[in-house]
């Protein structure tokens, strides 16, 4: 007799959950310092630097995959010396597919806080100017604060879809329960494995998951004063 | 100190900007930049703040440069205060935090905010938001704001523009008020002569990108064209008030003396503008009229435009009339004669001064 599926992979919804709080918490501090010249810069290579930070919207997940299990493996200079401070390898780990993750899911936070940062008045900043504030000081207490719908509808945005990505995962991560299975690699197996209830139940968690995101952003977004 | 400014920039569709200026910055004093809309005056005060660079010349301040060639201080390092047309609070912040934003956080301590606040009437209002208060409530704020870091200079751009009029009134007094108690220096941008009047120490009359004349305010203005209408003029003068009859004020200028409709108010100097088309002439005093002031005036000058011709007088003080050619004829009238100038009290707008300025 076949064993019934578990109602769900408890363990790969808790490792997706898990990946895409370190990744909102990592991405936090760096999108925080990537969308200032991104919103206010005017330097050379300006557009160079937003293709490349916007890249991984339009590239195939798995070619970003395969680059980056290329320069993760343990050949290569990144992966000897992760092996060196660390003692274990960037693939197949919850390290490496964290590092994947923050790549693929930096301009998902990056796009809505730009558009706000760009949205506010600028005579508030240059009000900030003349009151002998500098632009890192009017940029964290003016602007930002300014932006926080944009920084809260970056971080929904990016979360939803760490805990959604499956493209990068399975080339980076592979497919180990409880180290690198993620909730949407769970339901590939399920449907590999003809356990169609589990998969329809992972399926339904994942899409009203996605529904209630784009919910709230859109809501944050009607909300903007302006 | 003295501020030194001889910059030059141009725009793709505006005007070039060529200013000369130097600003005294030991003493308090209001300095008036008066032009219409659209002659570069927000510019000017833009690049003098450091929120724009000029294409050329410099900015010096005892000549440490602010702005020369490739050296620009940045905005944050000038002390320069501003307030915006419209206030610029910043929106997530309370009407404290707004105003202790430019000050150190010892500085915000010590009491400074607290007595800003009380001084431009907001006592009870510090944890108000901007967007609860009126407009004339933001602008004191934003004022409050300008002033707390106790700036080198403050520059206004048009502060009083977005308020209707009792509110810009009354706002004017207390802007005049707070910069003399921090004895702070301030360049006013405005294209509203009364406002200039009002308020104004020193004038400096900007058209199409240059300062074109400076001077006191009751100079500058004597005799420019007013906006409304390109041949009438007024007549600017300094006056005393000496006395109070009938609603009329009775004021001295110069030698003469003159009564004029009383604006209300207690003020014991004022600025007064007569229109030119108020002013009637006679060759001898005759029989009773309804002008209240006859002012005996010699004429300067004569100048015929067509149908009508500007007569300057000088009744101890410079005086200008409007009359036809015809009754210019008629009258005979020529440089040198002796008139009588024939001023309705209503032709007269007075501009009470806070105190002598």
């Amino acid at each position: 007799m076949i064993p019934a599926a578990p109602w769900m992979d408890w363990s790969a919804a808790a490792l997706s959950v898990r990946l895409a709080c370190s990744c909102v918490f990592l991405l936090a501090p760096l999108g925080i310092a990537l969308a200032w010249p991104l919103a206010y810069g005017r330097f050379r290579g300006k557009l160079l630097l937003e293709a490349v930070l916007l890249m991984p919207l339009v590239l195939p997940p798995t070619v970003l995959g395969f680059y980056l299990l290329q320069s993760f493996g343990p050949r290569s200079p990144l992966g000897k010396l992760w092996e060196v401070i660390t003692g274990g390898t960037l693939v197949f780990s919850f390290s490496g597919l964290l590092i994947a993750a923050l790549l693929i899911n930096l301009p998902f936070f990056l796009q809505p806080l730009v558009a706000s940062l760009g949205g506010v008045d600028r005579r508030l900043l240059e009000a900030a100017a003349t009151l002998g504030h500098g632009r890192i000081s009017t940029y964290l207490r003016v602007a930002l604060p300014l932006s926080w719908r944009g920084l809260l509808a970056g971080a929904i945005l990016a979360f939803a879809h760490a805990i959604g990505e499956f493209g990068v995962v399975l080339m980076v991560g592979g497919n180990l329960p409880g180290r690198t299975r993620t909730l949407s690699i769970a339901l590939f197996d399920q449907v590999q494995a003809f356990e169609l209830g589990a998969a329809h139940r992972t399926a339904l968690v994942l899409l009203s998951f996605a529904f209630l995101v784009l919910l709230s952003t859109a809501w944050l977004r009607a909300r903007e004063p302006r | 100190m003295k501020l030194t400014v001889d910059v030059q920039k141009k725009f793709v569709n505006g005007p070039s900007i060529q200013a000369v200026l130097d600003l005294d910055l030991d003493h308090f004093g209001i300095t008036v930049l008066f032009g219409p809309s659209g002659c570069g005056k927000t510019t000017l005060l833009r690049l003098i703040s450091g929120l724009e660079r000029p294409d050329a010349g410099a900015i010096c301040l005892d000549g440490l440069p602010w702005s020369r060639g490739s050296e620009q201080m940045p905005a944050h390092c000038r002390r320069v205060g501003y307030v915006f047309q419209e206030g610029a609070l910043f929106p997530h912040l309370s009407v404290g935090a707004n105003i202790a934003f430019g000050m150190g956080k010892n500085a915000a301590d010590s009491g400074r905010v607290a007595e800003l606040i009380r001084r431009v009437g907001l006592t009870g209002l510090e944890q108000r938001r901007p967007g609860e208060l009126s407009g004339g409530q933001k602008q004191r704020v934003a004022l409050a704001r300008a002033l707390a870091p106790k700036p080198k200079l403050v520059l206004l751009d048009e502060p009083f523009a977005s308020l209707d009029r009792p509110a810009a009134e009354q706002l004017r007094h207390e802007l005049r008020a707070m910069l003399r108690a921090d004895g702070i220096p301030a360049l006013l941008v405005t294209h509203d002569r009364h406002e200039a009047l009002s308020l104004g120490d020193h004038m400096l009359r900007m058209e199409a990108g240059r300062i074109v004349q400076a001077g006191r305010p009751e100079d500058v203005l004597s005799g420019a064209a007013t906006e409304q209408d390109e041949l009438g003029s007024e007549s600017v003068a300094r006056a005393r008030v000496v006395g109070r009859r009938e609603g009329l004020l009775c004021l001295e200028v110069g030698s003469a003396q003159l009564f004029a409709p009383d604006p209300g108010g207690e003020f014991g100097q004022a600025r007064l503008c007569i229109r030119s088309e108020g002013v009637t002439l006679e060759r001898q005093a005759g029989g009773p009229v309804s002008s209240r002031n006859h002012l005996a005036a010699k004429i300067v000058a004569l100048e015929l435009r067509g149908a009508l011709a500007r007569v300057r007088l000088d009744c101890g003080f410079p005086l200008e009339a409007l009359v036809t050619s015809w009754a210019c004829r008629d009258l005979g009238l020529g440089v040198g004669d002796a008139v009588t100038a024939l001023v309705k009290a209503t032709a007269i707008q007075v501009v009470p001064l806070d105190e002598e300025p």
